[in-house]
């Protein structure tokens, strides 16, 4: 019938609508064009977009080399004002981690749980749950006399026997303890000799082990004790934490979104015992969840967050910087930026090749440009808040000259398109980096100057973590550290080349051994500070690994947090000292 | 009806299976694990004999089809494993996080339906008008602007600027738990989340309704004499509608992978952040094949879903079946 074709014309969509007769097209974009320019315009007004704003005349970078001269380098720091008053809530931007001691080792932990020592942000090892501890001069023995009123805050008291529990589990192969990292290879017996003494006996001298007995926490063997491996790994206690021993104890855990601690009133060292651990000031400590960084920014603006720590980026810093009701602090922490390179492969094996692509690259322009207030010229393989830095270390200055002198040193001929090669084979290699890496393509343009070609290969973190420990390595542009102390022997001994250990340079140096195994038999800081100064210089001469810059940490605190101590890596570290201006009424705090 | 669902039920599961073989074979194929959980950062790096024991201990090591197969036997058990993170188990992770995002999914289609519907239908009806061509760049504008970046803005503008509405999250946890209280959060993220569902079906249900408005029982029914609002609201868009809800079931089912980047930028404590977390962070493969049968559930859910509201609101459809 007639009507099924008109119904198939009627019923056919009307496409001239875009170019219809009643507003042109030409019209029509015109209107989009202008409903969009204004979106933009005013999307892109100051502070509109949080990534987006401007390098400002963001503060000097007047690092001090020492730690506790750090805090110079922010003159938008407020004085504190007038004396630390208990009570009130700290909000900071932190997941937290999980709960068990054993397993998991983040700032939750080191606030709800004690270890035998503490360090305090220059390393110096403090009383703990242990009033006093003997080391051998050699490093093979130590000693801890626990306190003898420490108690769990179920009133059970600490004593040796969840020290011995704690590394049982450390020491056990299926129970996924971070400690076995540190303590696996070198202790031999830990043994109570009485209630409140503890002994372990190394099997080689193992002086640096301090510093991880004070990053051990102890767990509670009444809660703990009956537990399976497999239960210590991922059971309950993993996300949970009733009984603690810090001077925060473990309120609520929403998943996802926050872990709600509180004071610990009957924390064994009350206020005015010491300096660096004891009854917080403040009432409530609440860890929430990390969360995407610009939106992290906002919340730091609108108060609903008092700090904000870690390696951030040059605009979320300078976003921050430009607030004026936050305080920033930049400092160095122990966290480097290298190239890693496997010395054992081909292009690498010459150290002239090593110390001609640190020539080669302008550190300083690299950082000045591209991470500003954010980063440091890194020439050393320690960090200047470490208290074994050695200032005067060889300097690598920019010299392509020099670099293409050493590399043709070396064997390597420029070719016709201007890559070195040697023997046939061109100098030509892949550095993974992960995506967010912003000093990787500069490099990659320093090195095509003396041609070397250098691709990048983007992967993220977890699959960095296992590229780096594969044979075949070969180069990454990657950050390393979140070190407090100076020992490096995991890294550069040769004892410890993979699949054994993270020597991942595979870098052997009898000479350097030597010192390291000395440094371990040490347990004065004077000879060790000589040692130490040693192994930056020759690792300097040596160059495995090419040092680019110091990510600095940058600590953003809201204006009623007090207390705050720029130069902790671990910014919890000074939880205790916190207090802030507007708490509440002390009687009820 | 019963026999169709039945039928369909039974032809989902094995596209279920082939999906969970295929996310399965991509999610481990992707470079990294779990490893990066135990190297907080860069302070505890992980010896490779560190890495291949971690490995070993999640089973890691062994071929992938042993792997599915294991994953497989878990489900028949009702156990679907447990996060590598923190231990916590799947089945628990999944049951709280569910909640959050149908509760978010709900309401942005809700809101889309209560806006796009009216406007899709005034714009068909005053086609060519300044309405019409208002609401077609607006509909544009929803589809084309990124979800993450209007999140953020809409967080700097009515939480930063105007402090008139929280941040992020699902509740305020200083106060006790209310309705209210979760309605004020639930604003931002809703809306952001229906931006890009309004953009569509306004323009969906415009083009739905002009296609049903030249159609003869429209055309008899004017003739007939009766008022254009009748015309428009008893015939017209009753039928108009049919297709919109083959549309709302297909968009339930990838709602919920979109979802994802709201709740991420909300910090809304749903699936979707949690998926991001456990695919980029942490390579938390129980969670996230988990999470991806949820997703293919939902998906198929969604289908059967537009079929039988497509069966249940078009009487010609019945009766072919």
């Amino acid at each position: 019938m007639a009507s099924e074709e008109e119904n198939r014309e009627s019923r056919q969509i009307d496409w001239s609508v875009l170019s219809g007769s009643y507003v042109s097209r030409r019209t029509l974009l015109k209107l989009m064009a202008l409903a969009s320019a204004a979106g933009i315009t005013a999307a892109c007004a100051p502070n509109a977009a949080p990534t987006a704003a401007p390098p400002t005349s963001a503060p000097a970078t007047n690092i001090a080399p020492t730690a506790a001269a750090a805090a110079t380098a922010a003159p938008t720091q407020a004085a504190p004002s007038g004396a630390p008053k208990a009570g009130g809530t700290v909000r900071i931007i932190n997941s937290g981690g999980g709960t068990n001691p054993i397993i998991d080792n983040e700032v939750l932990i080191w606030s709800i749980f004690d270890a035998l020592v503490q360090q305090d942000i220059n390393a110096d090892i403090h009383p703990g749950l242990a009033e006093r501890w003997d080391v051998t001069p050699d490093g093979t023995v130590f000693t801890f006399f626990l306190r003898n009123d420490a108690k769990w805050t179920d009133g059970q008291a600490i004593d040796a026997d969840d020290v011995i529990f704690t590394f049982n589990k450390v020491m056990d192969p299926d129970v996924q303890a971070w400690g076995r990292r540190w303590f696996g290879t070198v202790l031999d017996k830990w043994e109570a000799l009485d209630k409140y003494t503890v002994k372990f006996t190394m099997k080689q001298p193992a002086a640096p082990l301090l510093d991880h007995f004070a990053e051990q926490r102890i767990a509670p063997e009444h809660i703990m004790g009956k537990l399976s491996a497999k239960e210590l790994n991922e059971g309950d206690l993993r996300r949970n934490a009733p009984v603690s021993s810090g001077p925060f104890k473990f309120v609520q855990l929403v998943p996802d979104t926050v872990v709600i601690t509180q004071r610990n009133d009957s924390y064994y060292m009350p206020r005015g015992s010491n300096d660096y651990r004891y009854v917080p000031w403040i009432k409530q400590l609440e860890f929430h969840f990390w969360g995407d960084p610009n939106v992290n920014l906002l919340k730091m603006e609108t108060g609903e967050r008092d700090a904000h720590v870690l390696t951030m980026t040059r605009p979320e810093h300078d976003r921050l910087a430009q607030n004026p009701n936050i305080n920033i602090q930049v400092f160095p922490v122990g966290i480097y930026n290298y190239i890693y390179m496997n010395n054992e492969n081909l292009l690498f094996s010459d150290k002239r090749v090593r110390q001609a692509i640190a020539y080669a690259i302008d550190k300083k322009t690299i950082v000045d440009t591209v991470l500003g207030p954010i980063g440091q010229v890194q020439d050393s393989f320690l960090d200047p808040a470490d208290w074994a830095y050695k200032p005067d270390v060889k300097k690598y200055e920019f010299d392509p000259a020099k670099a293409k002198q050493l590399l043709a040193e070396a064997g390597w001929t420029a070719g016709s398109d201007g890559v070195l090669t040697k023997d046939g084979a061109r100098f030509e290699f892949e550095a993974w980096a992960q995506p967010q890496n912003e000093v990787a393509e500069p490099i990659q343009s320093y090195l095509k100057d003396v041609g070397i070609v250098m691709k990048i290969r983007p992967i993220d973190w977890p699959a960095i973590v296992d590229e780096l420990a594969k044979p075949n390595f070969v180069a990454a542009e990657q950050n390393d550290g979140y070190e407090a102390y100076p020992d490096r022997r995991h890294r550069w001994h040769s004892s410890n080349v993979p699949p054994k250990g993270v020597n991942v340079a595979r870098y052997k140096n009898p000479e350097l051994d030597k010192i390291l195994d000395e440094a371990w038999a040490t347990t004065d800081r004077a000879k060790l500070k000589e040692l130490y100064w040693k192994m930056q210089d020759i690792l300097v001469e040596d160059l495995p690994w090419v040092p680019i810059f110091y990510p600095l940490m940058v600590q953003a605190t809201s204006k009623r947090l007090n207390g705050t101590e720029p130069g902790a890596l671990y910014f919890v570290q000074t939880a205790c000292k916190w207090w802030v201006s507007d708490a509440t009424d002390p009687e009820k705090a | 009806m019963g026999q169709f669902i039945i039928r369909r039920i039974v032809q989902a599961i094995p596209v279920i299976i082939m999906l969970s073989i295929i996310a399965f074979a991509m999610f481990h194929l992707a470079p990294g694990g779990p490893g990066a959980l135990y190297s907080r950062d860069l302070t505890i790096p992980q010896t490779p004999e560190e890495l291949a024991r971690i490995r070993h201990l999640y089973g890691l090591d062994r071929p992938l089809p042993i792997q599915y197969m294991s994953w497989v036997g878990g489900i028949v058990e009702g156990d679907l494993g447990k996060s590598y993170r923190n231990g916590e188990p799947v089945i628990e992770l999944l049951s709280r996080t569910l909640g959050p995002t149908l509760l978010l999914v709900t309401t942005s289609m809700v809101l889309s339906l209560v806006i796009a519907v009216p406007i899709g239908v005034l714009s068909a009806v005053k086609r060519y008008g300044l309405f019409d061509y208002l609401a077609t760049s607006i509909a544009f504008f929803g589809i084309s602007i990124p979800t993450f970046w209007i999140g953020l803005m809409a967080i700097l503008v009515f939480a930063v600027w105007f402090r008139i509405l929280p941040t992020t999250g699902m509740q305020d946890l200083t106060t006790t738990p209310s309705v209210v209280d979760t309605l004020r959060h639930l604003i931002l993220p809703a809306t952001v989340l229906a931006l890009p569902l309004i953009g569509s079906w306004t323009r969906f249900v415009r083009s739905s309704m002009l296609e049903v408005m030249s159609d003869d029982y429209v055309r008899t029914a004017r003739a007939k004499g009766l008022a254009e609002r009748t015309v428009i609201f008893r015939h017209a868009l009753r039928n108009s509608l049919i297709p919109l809800v083959t549309l709302i079931g297909l968009t339930i089912g990838y709602i919920l992978s979109s979802s994802a980047i709201v709740e991420y930028v909300f910090a809304w404590p749903g699936l979707g952040q949690k998926y991001i977390f456990a695919a980029v962070q942490d390579r938390d493969y129980p969670v996230l094949m988990g999470a991806l049968l949820l997703v293919s559930v939902f998906a198929l859910l969604g289908s059967l879903v537009a079929d039988i509201g497509y069966a249940l609101v078009d009487p010609r459809i019945r009766v072919k079946d």
